[in-house]
């Protein structure tokens, strides 16, 4: 497939690099001719520099031959006049990313064709749906749902209290109902088998059935329950659009009586937090300010997310939080490659909003077969949810014989209304939806067995 | 600034003589049914209200309505039509002088129902129903200027109805200022006629069913009884005029509310029609619990609520002469004459929404000690309240208070008791009514001085007016070119 991408920013190219070594044709376009110089470099991709939104810029990528255009610059405007030009010139897909709710709240017209953009993705409300789900599992790094809900994945790393898991191999440990998917060890990932012996130390992905986590976990301390049952006050810090987006989604919890605090820099910009976050006490003030931060308690709070744009400031926000005793703190990253730092530093949740953005660009490229797709670990590992269609060459036989890659499992099958943990013998049915999770260099061939 | 667009002031003037000229046809009615002698001065008043009416309602106008014009218009036009109105009383012999004849009528228009009358029952069925008539007029005035009119001043005191009416946002009601102006009307007649029908049913003449069904919906006071609705010593009487008074207090807009699409939902979801019923309910209680050393359980609750809506409503009817209660429950009824009702009724004095507002107020200056560096907006009804309307009901409020002590001064310098002084000055400012003292509700105003007539009939102006448009007038700003 031949597919433009228009505007080489982070998200821009972190979608670039995922559609090429995806095997497809990639034109990346952008204004600024600075940042195309890494993709040339790095990607097997055509690099144009000009104006996306412009027509002559879109020939010159062969918009007549494109099957898809995906519009991620800082501009909304851009984002939607290119998907309106490349519709013009019949691209079959076109997707927008739009930050300003204004655009992609209220009116149809925008969306549904009408005008042109198939898909308006934002990635600021994708990254607070996350922040809020991390709540729910205070001590997970990781927790996310799939296949509508009825399968959980849940990622933690075995410290002094789950000495009761340390030191056996999985087989002895006999788990029900879930299933260590992956184990990373000294930052190496691993797809464990029975034989597979936990340390101290691993970060380990577990996936559940629904409710497993809230109800008979094995796991101590690994229990998921209402955001409110373990957390009564949280901070935001920076009321950007993630921040306010998940200071909304959290307003809901008020009656059961969660405090927020939310801490933005910018007079402006606080006043009109404060004007439409009624159950949110909005302080004006820098959230890196040991000062304002002792004033606040925030030492007393049960939670801490960092959301502002600029990395530095979140991490070291984080950190001074971490060392006012706060239990819970998540940051949003814009590179991930600091995440391993503020893992270090003892952070333990971070969120990485253009990396929600490429998996869910990729969702669109597979259309109705591949049902949900999610990064972990900086993408070093995937977790996808596909449909299993007639005659994929996973399909009928015993697992065991059927020759799965080796860096990859199949961790649940949903048949009807059944969740599956599936063992050798067991065969995957057309109609099956699948969960994998698969290491980076073998999803290609996940996706071949499945027929993708 | 150009000039006051003084033809048009004096064509709205003259439309008003015409309307309260025309008016008096309905006590000349009454007049002749019963014969009660006053008929040949509402006639010849009918004449020397409407010729003047006529011939500045002719004066042929340019240009439009601008605030400098309104705020003459409205100031101006109360005090015409206090003149007008004051003229059967002076041609029918019921005062002699005119500041007597003024205040009464005044009392009349801005809904307050202080009389100077000292033997109502005596006077003729023509002037008993003007005076209630002039209640109705005023409270229909009142609210088609504070719910049509304010808003679209926008300006001011005024951008206090923006806020104050959220939800139910006038401009929505009905695209149309005239459309506006006829579903008040009807949600007006029809309270009126609902409480007319329902007093007649309950014993009461058509004629002192009608007179105080327009007394009522007005929260004017105004009774044809010396002993007003304790008169009647009907429980079925007080509990009506009780029920209609306390519907009288809520933003009309409301009503318009509940026959639209949210149904009671507007009504439920009004803080401020909320707040008047807790204070309403809460002030039963404390009133009634006062006057239990005074009458039977029974008693006490069936006056204290009578006395506290009526009170709170700025309406000032009376089952029982309050002036004879304890101290502890004339101070409650005192301090309920700093109250008032919701916006957007009849109702006088402060009103509920300011309070809400100055508490918000009072209680984010407490948050700001916690949290200096907080951001919080004041919200009313979900609607974020501007800063600026703030400022206004503080500059109000602080106006308010400023002219009852300023009034209870040259009251009490006129020779009246300290009590007497303040409640005349509360009850007037509030356009409630009686007071307490040697101005309770047994009592009348008549025995006060001239000036002392005078300045009470100029702070009924004022406190119906709500201040603001009416000292704008008085500023050297405003005349200057």
């Amino acid at each position: 497939m031949l597919i433009i991408v228009i505007g080489a920013g982070k998200v821009g190219f972190r979608v670039a690099r995922q559609l090429v070594q995806e095997s497809h044709d990639v034109v990346l376009i952008d204004i600024d001719k600075e940042r195309l110089e890494p993709a040339r470099e790095i990607l097997d991709a055509m690099t144009i520099h000009g104006n996306g939104a412009a027509p002559k810029v879109l020939e010159r990528a062969g918009v007549q031959r494109a099957d898809m255009v995906i519009a991620v610059t800082g501009q909304d405007e851009v984002n939607i006049l290119a998907c309106l030009t490349a519709k013009h010139y019949g691209v079959n897909i076109t997707v927008a990313r739009v930050r300003n709710p204004e655009y992609s709240t209220g009116s149809e017209a925008l969306v549904k064709n009408e005008l042109g953009v198939d898909f308006m993705i934002h990635p600021e409300r994708l990254a607070a749906r996350e922040m809020v789900d991390l709540l729910r599992m205070p001590a997970a790094t990781e927790f996310r749902h799939f296949a509508g809900g009825t399968v959980e994945l849940l990622g933690f790393k075995l410290g002094p209290s789950h000495s009761s898991l340390t030191g056996k191999t999985l087989a002895e440990l006999k788990l029900e109902d879930c299933l260590v998917v992956a184990v990373d060890r000294d930052d190496t990932l691993l797809i464990p088998d029975g034989q597979t012996r936990l340390e101290s130390g691993d970060h380990i992905y577990v996936l559940g059935k629904v409710g497993y986590f809230g109800r008979s976990c094995m796991f101590p301390g690994m229990r998921a329950g209402r955001i409110h049952s373990q957390i009564k006050s949280i901070t935001v810090v920076g009321g950007g659009e993630i921040g306010f987006y998940t200071c909304q989604a959290l307003e809901k919890l008020r009656r059961n009586g969660l405090t927020l605090k939310l801490i933005e820099k910018d007079a402006g910009r606080a006043r009109w937090l404060a004007e439409n976050l009624p159950y949110t006490l909005v302080i004006h003030g820098d959230g890196t300010n040991v000062d304002l931060l002792d004033h606040e308690n925030i030492g007393g709070t049960d939670a801490f997310i960092a959301t502002t744009g600029h990395d530095e400031t979140n991490i070291m926000a984080a950190l001074l939080a971490n060392r006012l005793g706060v239990g819970e703190v998540i940051i949003r990253l814009e590179r991930e490659e600091y995440a391993p730092v503020a893992e270090a530093a003892g952070i333990h949740a971070t969120v990485v909003p253009r990396l929600i953005m490429a998996s869910t660009i990729l969702k669109l490229l597979q259309g109705d077969r591949l049902l949900d797709i999610t990064f972990l670990k900086r993408g070093k590992a995937t977790v996808l949810e596909a449909m299993v269609f007639q005659g994929a060459p996973v399909s009928r036989k015993p697992l065991k014989s059927v020759g799965f890659p080796k860096n990859a499992l199949i961790g649940m099958i949903i048949r009807e209304n059944e969740t599956i943990i599936p063992k050798g013998k067991d065969q995957v049915m057309p109609g099956d939806r699948v969960v994998v999770f698969s290491l980076e260099e073998a999803v290609p061939k996940v996706r071949k067995a499945l027929g993708l | 600034m150009t000039e006051l667009n003084t033809k048009l002031i004096a064509r709205a003037m003259g439309l008003l003589l015409c309307v309260i000229a025309a008016a008096m046809a309905l006590p000349l009615g009454w007049s002749l049914y019963y014969q009660s002698g006053d008929s040949l001065a509402f006639f010849v008043s009918m004449f020397v209200a409407g010729i003047p009416g006529i011939l500045l309602a002719r004066i042929p106008v340019q240009g439009d309505i601008r605030l400098r014009e309104s705020f003459v218009i409205v100031s101006g036009g109360w005090l015409l039509c206090a003149l007008a109105g004051a003229i059967p009383f002076l041609i029918a012999g019921t005062f002699t002088n005119l500041p007597d004849a003024l205040f009464e009528a005044m009392s009349g228009f801005t809904t307050t129902g202080a009389t100077v009358i000292a033997d109502v029952e005596s006077q003729p069925a023509g002037i008993l129903f003007w005076r209630s008539l002039l209640h109705w007029l005023g409270g229909l005035g009142i609210i088609v200027f504070s719910v049509v009119l304010i808003p679209r001043l926008g300006t001011g005191g005024f951008q206090l109805f923006k806020a104050e009416v959220p939800g139910v946002q006038i401009e929505r009601i009905k695209p149309k200022l005239r459309e506006t102006a006829k579903v008040l009307l009807i949600i007006y007649l029809s309270l009126t006629l609902a409480e007319a029908i329902l007093l007649w049913l309950a014993g009461m003449s058509f004629f002192e069913a009608l007179s105080h069904s327009l007394a009522t919906i007005a929260t004017g006071g105004f009774s044809s009884r010396a002993e007003s609705i304790g008169g009647y010593s009907s429980t079925l009487i007080e509990v009506i005029v009780m029920v209609f008074t306390f519907l009288s207090g809520v933003n009309f807009a409301l009503y318009h509310g509940i026959f639209s699409r949210r149904g009671y939902q507007s009504l439920i979801r009004n803080q401020e029609f909320k707040t008047y019923v807790g204070i309403v309910i809460t002030a039963t209680l404390l009133l009634t619990v006062t006057l239990l050393g005074t009458y039977s359980p029974g008693q006490a609750l069936r006056h204290g609520s009578f006395q506290v809506v009526t009170i709170v409503t700025t309406t000032g009817y009376s089952t029982a002469d309050f002036n004879t209660w304890p101290d502890i429950s004339r101070t409650i009824l005192l301090l309920l004459m700093f109250v008032g009702a919701c916006t957007g009724s009849t109702a006088g004095s402060v009103k509920i929404l300011r309070w809400q507002l100055i508490a918000k107020h009072a209680y984010r200056e407490v948050n700001k000690f916690l949290h200096p560096k907080a951001v919080l907006p004041i919200r009313h009804d979900g609607e974020i309240v501007p800063e600026n309307v703030i400022n206004q009901v503080f500059a109000f409020t602080g106006l308010y208070m400023g002219l009852f002590v300023l009034g209870t001064l040259c009251m009490l310098g006129m020779g009246l008791d300290l009590l007497s002084a303040a409640s005349s000055v509360a009850a007037i400012l509030g356009n409630v009514g009686p007071g307490l003292g040697s101005v309770g509700p047994m009592a009348s105003y008549a025995h006060l001085p001239t000036a002392g007539k005078l300045l009470l009939t100029f702070m009924m102006l004022i406190g119906r007016l709500e201040i603001f448009s009416v000292l704008a007038i008085l500023t050297p700003a405003f005349w200057k070119r």
